[in-house]
């Protein structure tokens, strides 16, 4: 509980509440699973050998200078709360926070690197940061996996490379993967045409929390499906040009609704803020898609800048357990509700309400266009 | 078709039937109540059964297989009930039912990215080891001990690497 608390009281932030926002873009993250030969996978082993594992994962891990100052956690050891607290910071997995006996996380002080150990591998290493900085998450995680290399002795074959548990991530045993807010293609009912066609590239999208969870808010996770066969260049330019093609059709997208339904996304957006600013019950759900409304009008200028920034922290610390984190208790539903319509309320209490004699697209569509390395 | 009576996910009893054709290819689905809402399977239309749940391996060309692997017991039923494999050796044990599996699932068949660098020279030697000790049988078959106590300098130097390797690692 101590370290729980000296990782998060800190003015610290995770990549997803980590300023320098863009418009469309929350954030980039790569991920890579390892395993040791000598041991079973996690799933298939007792306790005894993942507490093995855990230990010695977690003193090699202790001495790479890429992932300290860290905290690590033994699941076990922690409450239901803490643990979903780490998830919604993105920090660990559904699956994990399952808590099977003998497995953990390693997170550095950043809040943007974290190693799970004995999840459904008995490494996952991942990195993210705010933007689509694939080049630097690639090289983070590559000088990361490295340094465990040293250290640790990885299932490695032939032919089918990294060895992992499900053959579904053989090979590189990499998934890089982004989340978009992408409002305008929601709005317009053209989420579906594309996910479709980027399924058709081996790229696939689920929603917020990964895994087949609903696209709260219109965000999307967008990553690679396949892993064997290609290097891991390769893997992260088809996503880089996805997400590109992608983030151009949101842009289309929301030129078309303000030019085509400018009174009813107007309407929308304003409703929106008068919700969050006047309601007294929200429900994460209601406050999510709310305000990835404001968050669009932000994009767009229609209100301040500075809203994509507040919006992108609330995203996360109106979770159930940032609340009742905050609130250092457990709370019902009821009483989360309310006390989100409170923090909501008290952030928002100064933003000036939504104009669209401001409106412009230009601004902030060139800037994270130009944000993509061309030169790959 | 008589459906299976057993959940796919545990051992209940499967309730629920489902069936879903993506890419000309069926995907069924047998579970009970229970599973599915674990699984959060909630969103009927956000749903692929092929990407929620582990690929199912496509059974058809893979004709039974009962061996289990010699490492860690695990059983090819067992890779069909879970999606996933028991532990690093099952590669080389499943092999021919991954080539298979593989083949639907990704790019290529052969890894192409990045490898560490100690493994491969593991495995390397490993290989080289198994080499020179066959062929250190057919000296010794041939009455060629020359060539034998040669090659078996040769093997006990190639042990020595070996050692060597997992040293680098303990330091």
């Amino acid at each position: 509980m101590t370290s729980i608390n000296q990782l998060f009281n800190r003015e610290q932030s995770s990549a997803l509440e980590a300023s320098g926002s863009q418009p469309i873009v929350l954030m980039g993250r790569i991920r890579l699973a390892r395993n040791l030969n000598g041991f079973f996978f996690p799933g298939w082993s007792d306790r005894n050998q993942r507490e093995r594992v855990f230990n010695q994962c977690k003193q090699a891990i202790e001495n790479v200078p890429q992932i300290s100052p860290s905290v690590n956690f033994d699941i076990e050891a922690l409450d239901e709360m803490e643990r979903m607290l780490l998830v919604e910071k993105h920090l660990i997995s559904k699956e994990l926070s399952e808590g099977q006996p003998g497995s953990g996380v390693v997170i550095h002080e950043s809040q943007q690197t974290s190693i799970m150990i004995n999840e459904e591998d008995h490494l996952r290493i991942q990195v993210m940061s705010p933007g689509l900085a694939f080049d630097e998450l690639w090289q983070s995680a590559n000088t990361l996996d490295d340094e465990l290399e040293k250290r640790l002795d990885y299932a490695y074959h032939e032919k089918f490379g990294y060895i992992t548990a499900c053959p579904t991530n053989l090979g590189t045993a990499m998934r890089a993967s982004a989340m978009l807010h992408l409002p305008a293609l929601v709005v317009n009912k053209e989420m579906e045409k594309v996910v479709r066609a980027v399924n058709q590239l081996g790229i696939v999208s689920r929603g917020l929390f990964g895994e087949s969870s609903d696209p709260l808010g219109s965000i999307f996770q967008i990553s690679n499906q396949q892993t064997l066969g290609e290097t891991e260049d390769v893997i992260i330019q088809r996503l880089h040009h996805v997400l590109e093609t992608i983030i151009e059709q949101e842009q289309y997208a929301r030129i078309r609704l303000f030019e085509q339904d400018r009174a009813k996304v107007m309407d929308r957006i304003s409703r929106a803020f008068g919700v969050l600013k006047f309601s007294k019950l929200l429900s994460s759900s209601e406050a999510m898609n709310l305000l990835s409304l404001l968050r669009l009008a932000s994009d767009v200028n229609v209100l301040p800048v500075t809203v994509r920034e507040i919006v992108d922290s609330l995203f996360i610390q109106i979770q159930p357990a940032h609340l009742q984190f905050s609130n250092k208790r457990v709370l019902d539903t009821e009483a989360r509700d309310e006390l989100r319509a409170l923090r909501v309320k008290e952030v928002l209490k100064d933003i000036p309400e939504p104009d669209e004699i401001s409106l412009d697209f230009e601004g902030s569509f060139n800037k994270k266009v130009d944000n993509f390395d061309r030169s790959r | 078709m008589a459906r299976p009576e057993q959940c796919s996910h545990c051992n209940k009893k499967a309730t629920i039937h489902f069936s879903q054709i993506v890419n000309n290819k069926v995907y069924k689905l047998d579970m009970c109540e229970e599973c599915p809402l674990k699984k959060e399977v909630i969103d009927p239309g956000n749903f692929s059964i092929s990407e929620i749940f582990d690929p199912q391996p496509k059974v058809t060309k893979i004709t039974a297989d009962n061996s289990s692997c010699p490492t860690c017991g695990f059983t090819y039923k067992d890779f069909e009930k879970r999606g996933r494999l028991g532990c690093p050796d099952c590669f080389n044990h499943f092999t021919a039912a991954v080539d298979v599996i593989i083949k639907d699932m990704h790019y290529g068949v052969e890894h192409n990215g990045k490898a560490p660098e100690i493994a491969l020279k593991r495995v390397g030697l490993t290989k080289e080891i198994r080499q020179v000790r066959s062929d250190l049988d057919a000296a010794i078959t041939n009455e060629d001990f020359e060539q034998a106590a040669i090659l078996r300098d040769k093997i006990v130097e190639l042990e020595e690497s070996m050692t060597a390797l997992s040293e680098t690692k303990a330091s």
